[in-house]
């Protein structure tokens, strides 16, 4: 397991995805999860500011970095952005949780929520593992139902 | 399976480690990664007071200055680490 803190210099971040990747090269075929806040985005869509996108060179080697590792990155339910300027003014996704494919096979049904934002200007991120999680439970009705008085109203007042 | 990771801005705050300690005690995570703790050194008695009574252990890398710093606390009972590095 890795926690990553990464730099905010393009060059020093540069520097961090090569000796990482090198580490991680030694640990192909391992079970890897790589968590942190990476301080970089893949693309246009996990970033806003009011002042409007620079910088899109870095999105290059971030994503570079993300797939020459062969690390899965999984999609982030709760939200879309993990970090927010004070004054509102920018956001973006920063935080991340990546995983191997061994880790994946080893951990299905992994998914991260962003959770809610308090005191710092970045959300706690949740990875959760439950291999319990069939996804949400199927609705089951019986058609005669139907014909019973009173039901569609029950229904309405229930759902 | 639970981990948590999150850039707390700062562990000095007693209002931010009450928020860690609420966070664990909601999650009941095996993992919980912080950064930027901006501490120089981390103890037994501040990750007691993030976690909780309950089995855990720690590792940390000290902040340089006023910026960074990780700590990495988990359930000792769920967790088994072999090695750890920087």
């Amino acid at each position: 397991m890795f926690i990553i803190y990464a730099p905010c210099d393009h060059r020093a971040k540069q520097e961090l995805w090569e000796s990482l990747s090198a580490r991680l090269q030694l640990l192909v075929g391992e079970k890897v999860c790589v968590c942190g806040d990476f301080n970089a985005v893949r693309n246009v869509e996990e970033t806003w500011s009011q002042r409007g996108i620079s910088g899109t060179h870095d999105f290059h080697h971030f994503s570079h970095f993300i797939v020459d590792n062969g690390l899965v990155d999984l999609p982030l339910c709760g939200r879309r952005y993990t970090w927010f300027k004070r004054d509102g003014s920018a956001m973006s996704r920063l935080d991340r949780f990546l995983l191997s494919e061994e880790w994946c096979i080893q951990w299905p049904n992994g998914f991260q929520v962003a959770l809610l934002r308090g005191l710092s200007d970045h959300c706690p991120l949740q990875l959760s593992v439950d291999e319990e999680n069939w996804g949400p439970q199927p609705l089951r009705m019986l058609k005669c139902w139907q014909e019973l008085s009173g039901y569609k109203e029950f229904v309405k007042e229930k759902w | 399976m639970k981990l948590v990771s999150w850039n707390v801005r700062g562990l000095g705050d007693i209002e931010k480690r009450r928020e860690v300690r609420r966070l664990v005690g909601e999650k009941s995570p095996f993992i919980l990664c912080i950064r930027e703790t901006k501490l120089v050194v981390c103890d037994a008695f501040l990750c007691n007071s993030l976690w909780g009574d309950s089995n855990h252990s720690f590792s940390y890398r000290p902040s340089v200055g006023a910026s960074g710093g990780l700590l990495i606390l988990w359930d000792s009972e769920e967790v088994e680490v072999w090695s750890s590095g920087s």
